[in-house]
């Protein structure tokens, strides 16, 4: 949602409005799917059902790369802002359902497949990790110029709903042939919110986020920094954490007399039991945090009079495991799943509508994105559009699904 | 406006517009191990009556142990006997003398001469005239009602015993004794003359008379000689009449009885113990009952064996009180003679001095005294008699001559009831008959039969170790020792040694015994013998095997019950079992499954075969061979046992194969299923 935002709006944001309108009122949806290698059919089959065959298993397990991101979005959110001369207060609350995840094709293999298929063969599924969060933002801005520089500063309250991440640093099934064993590795970590009440808004954590750009201009070009959204919730002591890490050669239960066997052998050895022990405790968990630095211009273009370059890059680390350190920046950078995404956009003005191209690179699917909004109105304005234009072509085999939209009323 | 709306309209209706959330499902194959188990033949080998051992190296050898004869020599000391019996009626039971005295003073006689007080003063001196028919027809009350009612007597003997204390002769007593109830005349007796001084008596039978309480006696004459010269007169001087009955045999009889000893037996009593001569017994568990049937009203019994003591003390029983009987059940006291020590030897001090297998008792039986009237009369009995059952602990003496016969006896085998064979040679087998003698006594065995046998053949031992042929030698066996008289017992071996490879090779059902034990084959020996029948003669027999053998189609079959029942969701597609052979020997398994009416379901293995492990030049084991087992049945629900078949053949053919403890054979059972997720 932020991401689409930033890059339409920027040129649109607060401090470029048309001042003659003391209060601004904005209603943002955002619906995101998008994914480095697994195609559409994987959401449709995940949310509405259906017999998953050995074809449609294969070609997920044999799509893209050996590692999959996985990122998918459901926000909505309401803003008010008044404009003084200079400054600006506003306030938002948004609802935001946020997944995340990487794993590799092995932990697909294992999920879909079983391990039948892999005897003599290790499933490595190291490097895994799924984070799903659902919270409301409640976000007060405050928006200044000083010389040539706009200021905007935000502080956020984070109501917190659930949380589930599942983190296996190291993770490795190895199967003997025949399974006369398997040679068990795992370092994993897992926390999950009270499950005792799944209700739309229980809260099972409260949390802060910051957010902090500016705009100048240099020369000819109109220059945005921002990073918004860089904070944390902390969530109740009823949930649930786990941290094992253990290694193991299992044989199946030892007997005496195989010739006596009958069930209780095997309800004996409940491995189980051995590798899920949970606690339950508060821990910390990370939104993710938006970097933004984009150089807008003017061209000579008849049809495309002006253009904004930018990238954009996340932060959102596993867990607080570190104090704040260059490798603990590097470390959010990483862990987000967020490759740094390049993009370019330009507007195209006409009667009917504002045509808005952008055209990118990167992000959760590493790949070439062709976005496209329509944008209607300039008092009070209306925003629907797409950041993956040319995946709503490819139908079931689309990586990318989104769509968002945004009004904007000002009097 | 209108077109905004109307485009956030369609927007929505968009997001509106979805379908039904649903879970999605699909099969996902798993294979995981179920079960694991190494097996050494420690493991394989599980019969109880099987020891394994293994030498430095590892080499196995069996040892099968099992006791051969069961000696139980309890009987050769144990009493239980039946001793003292004794009847006693009272006719045959002497009663006390009944003693009645009368007292006739020279007072009172003086008194009823007239003037006699004013003539004959007493203490003064006088000349006593002569006096005829002093009395005369006198009666004089005899009352016998201190010792009894009524007596009828079929023998006694009343006698009147006059004691003049006159001083002057008496003469021409005579009196009769009657009943004064019925006047019935009891005696007459008469004494011409009683001198001053002088007592005379007469006796008569009163046998069949009826004798009550009163009883008159009539003086019928009485006269009183002149004195011889002038006496003292001392009123006090009296003629004592003192009625004795004695030698009372009573018919029957109300009376006043005292305590009166009836018997007194005081005998030995020898134990029959065949040819044992036992001079002491410690016992170690046992009663004595005297058992007692009395028609007395108050009858009372001691019993004492001086020859059984305990602590030096020997035992009596106290006063027994035996009550009336009403019906003939005897009334039994017992005695527990538990730690007690019975002298064997006799009386103390006997003539001829000490014997043998002989206690000596004392019984006493009594009417007690009860102090009210009884009536008994000569069909009253006192019967008793005692009961010895008595476990010794230990016996000292002579344990006799004794030929104990142990079988013929043919004891089942197990350890080889699932096997069968078309070849199967042992390299080597001894086989060990042991006989630990705990007994004090010389003694032997002679083997009649040492053989094994199977359905179709028999064989018989052979040899020993020293040549000596088995079936009819007779082996002596050392009497053991005490330790200071005590125990513990240090007991004498004897073992016989046989090659017992050819009696194994058959894999026997039975193990067939007869043997003819003798105690003191060569008589009584200079030295006493013992036995403590807790420690009797242990013989085994024992069969070492050492496990170095050529085997050929060497077919174990076992049924064992299995349970398992497969859930829902989760469908076994395949079993599968690796085996890692570390033995030398091949196998073919067959497994059969059968429901739980034993009815063959199907076959989950038909025959396959496990290859044994590689073995170099000396055939010991150099590798391992894995061999995978696949089985296709899945459907466990209504098998309840699996009869496993598995013939092994040793390897290399033909050539003697050891084993040894760290040989092992690693089987895991793993499946492969299929589970559906998301149902």
């Amino acid at each position: 949602m932020k991401r689409i935002l930033i890059i339409l709006c920027t040129p649109l944001l607060i401090f470029g409005q048309d001042t003659t309108y003391n209060h601004q009122l904005e209603w943002n949806s955002n619906f995101l799917f998008e994914s480095s290698s697994l195609d559409k059919s994987f959401l449709n089959t995940m949310l509405y059902g259906g017999y998953i065959t050995d074809e449609i298993k294969s070609n997920w397990i044999n799509a893209g790369g050996e590692n999959n991101i996985l990122y998918s979005e459901i926000s909505n959110g309401l803003s008010y802002t008044y404009n003084f001369k200079k400054q600006s207060i506003g306030f938002s609350f948004a609802d935001r359902n946020i997944l995340n995840a990487s794993f590799t094709d092995d932990l697909l293999r294992i999920g879909f497949e079983g391990n039948f298929h892999y005897q003599d063969k290790t499933l490595d599924f190291s490097n895994t990790s799924i984070r799903a969060d659902r919270y409301q933002q409640y976000k007060i801005i405050f928006g200044t110029a000083i010389n040539r520089f706009k200021i905007n500063g935000g502080i956020s309250y984070l109501a917190g709903n659930h949380h589930l991440s599942y983190i296996m640093e190291k993770g490795s099934l190895y199967t003997a042939p025949l399974g006369t064993y398997l040679d068990i590795e795992y370092d994993m970590t897992a926390f999950i919110t009270d499950t005792s009440n799944f209700s739309v808004f229980a809260n099972n954590g409260n949390g802060i986020a910051v957010e902090f750009s500016t705009e100048f201009t240099i020369k000819d070009y109109d220059v945005h920094l921002s990073i918004t959204d860089l904070g944390f919730i902390i969530w109740n002591t009823s949930s649930i954490t786990l941290a094992t890490d253990s290694s193991f050669n299992y044989q199946g239960v030892e007997v005496e007399d195989i010739f006596n066997f009958n069930d209780s052998v095997l309800e004996a050895n409940n491995i189980k039991d051995d590798v899920l022990k949970t606690n339950n405790a508060s821990f910390k968990s990370y939104i993710p945090a938006t970097v933004h630095l984009s150089v807008s211009g003017k061209t000579e273009n008849k049809y495309f009079k002006t253009y904004t370059a930018g990238v954009i890059a996340k932060w959102q680390p596993y867990s607080d495991n570190t104090p704040l350190s260059f490798s603990k920046i590097n470390q959010g950078f990483k862990e987000s799943n967020f490759a740094p995404l390049f993009y370019l956009k330009s507007a195209f003005n006409n009667k009917y509508c504002d045509i808005i191209p952008t055209f990118s690179y990167g992000g959760y699917s590493v790949d070439t994105n062709v976005g496209l909004a329509l944008s209607k109105g300039k008092k009070n304005r209306f925003v629907l559009g797409t950041q993956h234009l040319e995946d709503v072509l490819n139908g079931d085999k689309a990586k990318a699904v989104s769509l968002y939209f945004n009004l904007t009323i000002q009097f | 406006m209108k077109k905004t709306l109307l485009i956030v309209v369609t927007t929505l209706l968009f997001f509106a517009c979805k379908h039904e959330l649903e879970r999605p499902t699909w099969e996902v194959d798993m294979i995981v191990p179920l079960v694991h188990t190494k097996m050494n033949i420690n493991q394989m080998l599980t019969d109880s009556n099987i020891t394994i051992n293994e030498d430095d190296e590892g080499f196995i050898s069996l040892v099968f142990r099992q006791e051969l004869i069961d000696m139980n020599l309890d009987t050769l000391i144990k009493i239980d006997a039946i001793a003292d019996e004794q009847t006693h009626t009272l006719d045959s039971v002497p009663f006390a003398d009944v003693v009645i005295s009368d007292t006739a003073t020279l007072g009172v006689a003086i008194n009823e001469i007239p003037f006699g007080p004013i003539l004959l003063p007493d203490g003064s001196t006088n000349s006593i005239p002569a006096i005829p028919n002093v009395a005369n027809e006198d009666t004089i009350n005899v009352n016998a009602s201190e010792y009894f009612e009524t007596m009828t007597l079929y023998r006694g003997m009343l006698m009147i015993e006059l004691s003049n204390g006159y001083p002057t002769d008496l003469s021409n007593v005579s009196l009769s004794l009657v009943n004064s109830s019925n006047q019935n005349l009891i005696g007459t007796f008469s004494f011409p003359l009683i001198l001053t001084g002088s007592t005379v008596s007469e006796s008569v039978s009163i046998a069949g008379q009826t004798i009550d309480e009163n009883l008159l006696a009539i003086l019928h004459n009485m006269d009183v000689d002149a004195s011889n010269g002038p006496v003292l007169i001392n009123y006090n001087d009296a003629i004592i009449t003192t009625i004795t009955i004695s030698d009372i045999g009573i018919t029957e009889a109300t009376a006043y009885f005292p305590e009166q000893q009836l018997t007194e037996t005081l005998k030995e009593h020898t134990f029959d113990m065949g040819s044992a001569q036992i001079k002491e017994i410690g016992i170690k568990s046992g009663t004595v009952t005297v058992n007692v049937l009395s028609t007395l009203p108050n009858g009372k019994m001691i019993y004492n064996i001086p020859s059984l003591t305990k602590n030096g003390v020997p035992f009596t029983s106290g006063d027994m009180i035996i009550p009336e009987a009403t019906n003939t059940n005897l009334t039994a006291f017992k005695f527990d003679f538990e730690g007690y020590v019975l002298d064997l030897s006799g009386m103390d001090g006997r003539m001829g001095g000490d014997t043998i297998n002989t206690i000596y008792t004392e019984a006493y039986t009594f009417i007690d005294s009860t102090g009210i009237l009884e009536t008994i009369n000569y069909t009253d009995s006192f019967y008793s008699f005692v009961e010895f059952d008595i476990t010794p602990e230990y016996a000292i003496g002579y344990l006799g001559q004794d030929t104990i016969e142990f079988g013929p006896e043919s004891e089942n085998l197990t350890v080889f009831n699932k096997v069968n064979v078309d070849v199967f040679n042992l390299e080597k087998a001894d086989l060990k008959v042991t006989f630990e003698n705990f007994i004090g006594a010389d003694a032997a065995i002679k083997i009649n039969d040492l053989s094994t046998s199977n359905a179709s053949t028999t064989i018989t031992a052979n040899t020993d170790q020293n040549g000596n042929t088995i079936i009819g030698h007779t082996y002596t066996i050392n009497r053991a020792n005490l330790s200071s008289n005590g125990l513990p017992i240090i007991p004498t071996t004897t073992e016989i040694l046989i090659d017992a490879d050819e009696m194994l090779d058959i894999l026997p059902d039975n193990i067939n015994t007869h043997a003819t034990f003798y105690i003191n084959p060569n008589g009584q020996a200079s030295i006493n013998d013992f036995l403590y029948p807790e420690y009797p003669i242990i013989a085994s027999i024992s069969m070492e095997i050492p496990l170095s053998f050529i085997a050929e189609n060497l077919t174990l079959i076992d049924t064992n019950e299995i349970s398992i029942n497969t859930s829902n969701d989760l469908s076994i597609d395949q079993l599968f079992i690796t085996v890692k052979n570390g033995f030398p020997l091949d196998a073919n398994i067959k497994l059969v499954l059968l429901d739980v009416q034993n009815l063959v379901i199907d076959t989950l293995l038909a025959s396959t075969t496990i290859l044994a492990a590689s073995t170099d030049e000396n055939n010991l084991v150099t590798k391992i061979n894995t061999t995978s087992i696949q089985m296709d049945y899945t459907n466990f629900n209504n098998v309840h046992k699996v009869i496993s078949i598995a013939s092994f053949n040793s390897m290399p053919e033909g050539e003697f194969i050891s084993i040894y403890s760290d040989y092992e054979m690693d089987i895991t059972l793993s499946t492969k299923f299929r589970k559906t997720i998301g149902k």
